[in-house]
């Protein structure tokens, strides 16, 4: 986990975040997901690097698949944090539009000024790439080691070229799609926010058509995990823009300004 | 010379600035500003007075030991010069490349010749090549054939090697041979001087016109004792080393280049919404490596040993080259093929093709990240 | 090549065309405008008519139920019911007649074609496939389903998978293993195995759009007649292997007629949601029309091998590389069109998992998320993987050498 190179956290409290949200965001419970986190001292974590363990959360939801709700509440947090209005959970509506949950269910529609609400959907745009990422890394790592189970023509199918290379590609996305959370992370700029999305939602779906084809038909039966990652890849690129939305709104953005900013810097 | 060292700067960004600041007052260093080359010949020349103007403001010795010439500080420091030489319309002088890639390697197995002949390398008093291809030993480069035998102190080369970039302009090469058995093991590297009777160096003419490469071959050229880099026998593990800069270091560089291009190409072509989604697909692509070589550089500098992880840098290198070419190519119509104030930025582009190729092929590192990084079975 | 086709076949053309004129109703839309218990009926009631008509197998001889055409009748046929947005028989037909009907004829003896081509000719009997095993998929040859002889039966065990719509099936025919001493491709037999059978179990696979489209098929003691075998005993690799050429030829008339009909539902679908003006859709549509244009083209190429040679060559991989990677673009393009709404599911989900939505489905996201998700996915690695194919086309056509140290069938 060479990205957390860049955390305030040591490794070992990562490691341990990295379990322990495992297992809140696999648990049976129907306790809010907000209990639960707050019984393995969320807030001091948040407190302590709250990039990191955003990020952290949101990958392993991912790589999990777990159904809890993060996103509303997570989104809940930084609306709070811009204007200091309290709600149980935030979804975003059209520009200039949120939905406030408050604690008891009710929904409420308010309208916002441009830059609360363009805040707001960066910030879902990075915790999605988050999400998407998670997954990348899950169907990369269970493909490996289906093709190293899987033998045809008396060999694993894993010394195939043919697949090998498929997931050789995927895993450099990944990688690079990784930085992208990382750095969105950390320099909170809305701008990251939106490259890391549109690399992370082509890097999911990329990882996960490269896993399918390894699979074969086994990855299109509920038999197997893979198809709910699939499922949950589509669903997820297309919140806050999917890949292909993203690299015009990208593209369109640079034409109009002729500035290319430079990611990260040394 | 300058008063420049590396505690002279708190981070690499204060060095970037400064830098900057450097190249826009100095009356000298702005002759240089948006050189278009108009072949890689002129551009050796022309540019040998920028390198030497940085190297003797102190500017280019940043990064490199104190012992070998240099000022001190890690390659953050190179790493950051890139950066600003790009993002300022400079264009690298061609050695800087090759040195990036061949002076960690001589630091490491080779100090006594970085002490001698780093200072005159950096300077652009002397050029470099690598040689390492052969016509029969492409991807499959342990399987090649040229020999080096022993000749009273030092030693003789005998064969041909192929591919090495830039060797027509170079008065040195890096170059492996075989120095005893088949395989691995029987590998050894040296520095040779091709200025000598027993080295023929012939250019090849690569698809945009232009000399990138050349053929050397090797009739009992000379190579004294201690030229050889590392062991006798142990070129293989010095050549693995070597890679983790050529595809690692690399990459940043390039990165640096291929943001500053797609600048420029934005300023040079109206606005067309039908080519965003390109654009912004190679900016997201070329966002993602300079990440991953910023990552590169830093364990670099932390003198952290990269593996097989570092093909990881190449096929993000690929992607994005390929990626920002594309969009270049695109956005500019026709003008990149047709217009001849383009020609050096055709040159560019007709070079960047040979991306899944050159310092090992596509396929070579998706196998390498599929086998030694996923742990994929080997057959 | 020549594009035309000769007078008898435009003959036979008009001759379908008046039948699908007279008996497919006033407003036909296709099977995909009508709902699914619409669909089911009108399925079974058309094909009643097929047969009644001998519009099933027109190129069996007349004592089997067909009409001792041509494979260039039955080309147009399948041409003019693709244009028409008729089914051509039931989906569960597609193992019944072209792989199991061409496979009697071809090498059944008369007591089996008597007893069992008036079943698949009227649509009483369904045969599904049983070909794929656990271990066995790519790699079909290194199958292990065991037939024992005892006396005059087969006694089987393994098991099968992927059996396609193994639950409507009344009889499986199926690949054994008959000599376990014998070479990889020999020693296999072509077996058919009559259901309900107390040895045999069928068991759904519920696939990732939640259907029930593939079975597993578990053999315990099953017990099977030895006539029921065939071909020769020993041979069924053979026998499975020699059925490709019309398949694939009638395959190449009618798929570009359906992606065409799919990309004109895309069109439309962009029109649909105000995005045919966006340059970057424009392209990918531009894109898809090439395709599909291409896709005709090389289709007429096939089928003229087809009909001038009989069989097919390693060309067949090039045209089922070209559609399934195809159809994989063209379905994210469909799915992009409907962005966010395509996170909700609505309308009627398709009935068949392969290839295109059936002709008049309304845009509905039901439609493309499963299309994409299941029929376009799966196109890569159904009937041979995109790997299995380029190394086809590598070895095959481009004569490259073979991949090292591999066994190859």
């Amino acid at each position: 986990m060479r990205n957390d190179t860049r955390t305030t956290l040591d490794p070992d409290m990562i490691d341990m975040l990295r379990s322990s949200l495992r297992h809140v965001l696999t648990d049976e419970s129907t306790r809010p997901l907000a209990d639960r986190l707050a019984d393995l001292g969320w807030k001091e974590v948040v407190d302590t690097d709250p990039a990191t363990a955003l990020r952290t959360l949101f990958e392993i939801k991912g790589d999990t698949l777990s159904g809890a709700d993060a996103l509303g509440p997570s989104l809940a947090s930084k609306y709070s944090e811009l204007t200091g209005a309290s709600s149980a959970s935030v979804s975003i509506g059209r520009p200039g539009h949120l939905t406030l949950v408050d604690g008891s269910g009710a929904e409420n529609e308010v309208s916002v000024d441009e830059a609360t609400w363009a805040a707001l959907q960066a910030h879902g745009r990075w915790l999605v790439a988050c999400e998407l990422v998670g997954i990348g890394r899950h169907v990369i790592a269970s493909a490996v080691e289906y093709t190293k189970d899987r033998v045809q023509y008396g060999k694993p199918i894993g010394v195939f070229q043919a697949l090998q290379h498929r997931l050789a590609s995927a895993h450099a996305m990944v990688v690079g799609a990784g930085h992208l959370i990382t750095e969105a992370g950390l320099d909170g700029d809305p701008w990251t926010a939106t490259v890391a999305k549109c690399m992370a939602g082509q890097t999911a779906e990329f990882a996960c058509t490269q896993a399918q084809q390894c699979y074969g038909a086994i990855g299109f039966t509920f038999e197997h995990e893979f198809p709910a990652y699939l499922r949950r890849t589509y669903t997820l690129d297309r919140m806050f823009g999917d890949w292909r939305t993203l690299e015009h709104e990208i593209g369109s953005r640079l034409q109009a300004t002729r500035l290319v900013p430079r990611i990260g810097s040394l | 010379m300058s008063a420049l060292a590396a505690d002279t700067f708190a981070t690499p960004a204060d060095y970037a600035a400064a830098l900057a600041d450097f190249l826009a007052s100095d009356p000298r260093a702005q002759t240089y500003v948006g050189y278009r080359a108009p072949s890689l010949e002129h551009a050796a020349e022309h540019l040998r007075g920028f390198q030497a103007l940085i190297f003797d403001e102190g500017w280019s010795r940043l990064g490199w030991p104190e012992s070998a010439g240099g000022l001190g500080g890690d390659p953050r420091f190179r790493a950051a010069m890139f950066q600003t030489l790009w993002d300022l319309d400079f264009q690298i002088p061609e050695p800087f490349t090759t040195l990036e890639i061949l002076v960690p390697v001589l630091l490491v197995f080779a100090p006594h010749l970085a002490d001698e002949l780093l200072p005159g390398l950096l300077r652009g008093d002397d050029t470099w090549a690598q040689a390492f291809s052969e016509p029969d030993a492409g991807s499959d480069l342990a399987s090649l054939r040229t020999r080096l035998e022993p000749d009273g102190d030092g030693f003789r080369l005998y064969g041909q090697k192929v591919w090495s970039t830039f060797g027509h302009l170079s008065r040195r090469s890096v170059l492996l041979a075989r120095s005893g058995g088949p395989g691995h093991k029987g590998l050894t590297m040296v520095l040779v001087d091709l200025d000598q009777d027993g080295a023929d160096v012939r250019p090849i003419r690569a698809q945009d016109g232009e000399n990138h490469f050349s053929e050397i071959f090797l009739d009992g050229a000379y190579v004294p004792r201690e030229r050889v880099i590392g062991e006798l026998g142990q070129g293989w593990a010095v050549a693995m080393y070597m890679l983790q800069w050529e595809r690692g270091a690399w990459g940043w560089l390039q990165q640096g280049r291929f943001h500053k291009r797609l600048e420029q190409m934005l300023a040079w072509a109206p606005t067309d919404e039908r080519h965003s989604a390109s654009i912004g697909h190679a900016y997201t692509l070329a966002a993602a490596l300079r990440l991953h070589t910023r990552d590169t550089v830093e364990r670099l500098a932390r003198e952290e040993s990269l593996g097989p992880e570092v093909s990881i840098d190449k096929l993000l290198l690929i992607d994005a080259e390929t990626a920002t070419w594309n969009t270049v190519r695109e956005h500019l119509g026709g003008r990149l093929e047709t217009d001849p104030d383009f020609h050096w930025l055709f040159s560019e582009y007709m070079f960047s093709r040979a991306a899944p190729i050159y310092g090992g092929s596509l396929e070579i590192q998706r196998t390498l990240v599929a086998q030694r990084v996923l742990g994929m079975p080997r057959d | 090549m020549d594009l035309r086709f000769p007078d008898e076949a435009e003959a036979w053309r008009a001759e379908v065309r008046s039948f699908l004129a007279a008996n497919l109703p006033a407003d036909w839309r296709g099977l995909g405008a009508l709902d699914r218990d619409e669909a089911e009926i009108f399925s079974n009631a058309w094909r009643r008519t097929l047969a009644e008509h001998r519009m099933i197998g027109v190129t069996w001889p007349v004592e089997y139920g067909g009409r001792g055409l041509t494979k260039l009748h039955q080309v147009v046929l399948a041409q003019e019911f693709a244009l028409a947005g008729a089914p051509i028989y039931r989906i569960a037909d597609t193992t019944n007649i072209k792989m199991l009907g061409n496979t009697l004829l071809a090498w059944g003896t008369e007591e089996q074609k008597a007893r069992y081509m008036p079943g698949i000719v009227s649509g009483d009997a369904t045969w599904v496939q049983g070909y794929s095993e656990p271990e066995a998929g790519s790699d079909l040859a290194g199958l292990k389903l065991r037939a024992e002889r005892d006396g005059d039966d087969w006694v089987l065990n393994g098991q099968k998978i992927w059996t396609s719509r193994g639950m409507d099936g009344t009889g499986v025919f199926t690949l054994a293993r008959t000599d376990p001493n014998a070479s990889k491709h020999r020693g296999i037999s072509f077996i058919l195995c009559e259901l309900p059978n107390p040895g045999i179990e069928v068991r759904p696979i519920r696939t990732l759009t939640g259907d029930d489209e593939f079975c597993e098929v578990f053999y315990t003691d099953a017990r099977v007649p030895v006539a029921n075998t065939i071909g020769p005993i020993d041979e069924g690799w053979k026998v499975a292997n020699s059925l490709l050429g019309l398949e694939r030829g009638e395959e190449a008339a009618t798929n570009p007629i359906f992606f065409r009909a799919e990309l004109d539902r895309i069109v439309q679908l962009a029109r649909d949601v105000g995005r045919a003006d966006d340059p970057v859709i424009r392209d990918r549509l531009a894109w898809c029309h090439t395709k599909v244009e291409i896709m005709r083209i090389l289709g007429y190429r096939i089928l003229t091998q087809v009909l001038r040679d009989g069989r097919i060559g390693p060309e067949a991989s090039i045209s089922k590389l070209y559609w399934s990677e195809y159809h994989q673009v063209a379905t994210e393009l469909a799915i992009d069109l409907l962005g966010a709404q395509a996170m909700v599911r609505e309308g009627r989900k398709p009935f068949k998992h392969f290839r295109a939505d059936e002709p008049g489905a309304a845009n509905s996201t039901n439609s493309w998320i499963d299309v994409l998700l299941m029929n376009a996915r799966s196109g890569t690695v159904y009937a041979g993987t995109s790997q299995v194919q380029r190394n086809i086309i590598a070895e095959n056509i481009l004569d490259l050498p073979k991949e090292p140290r591999l066994e190859r069938p």
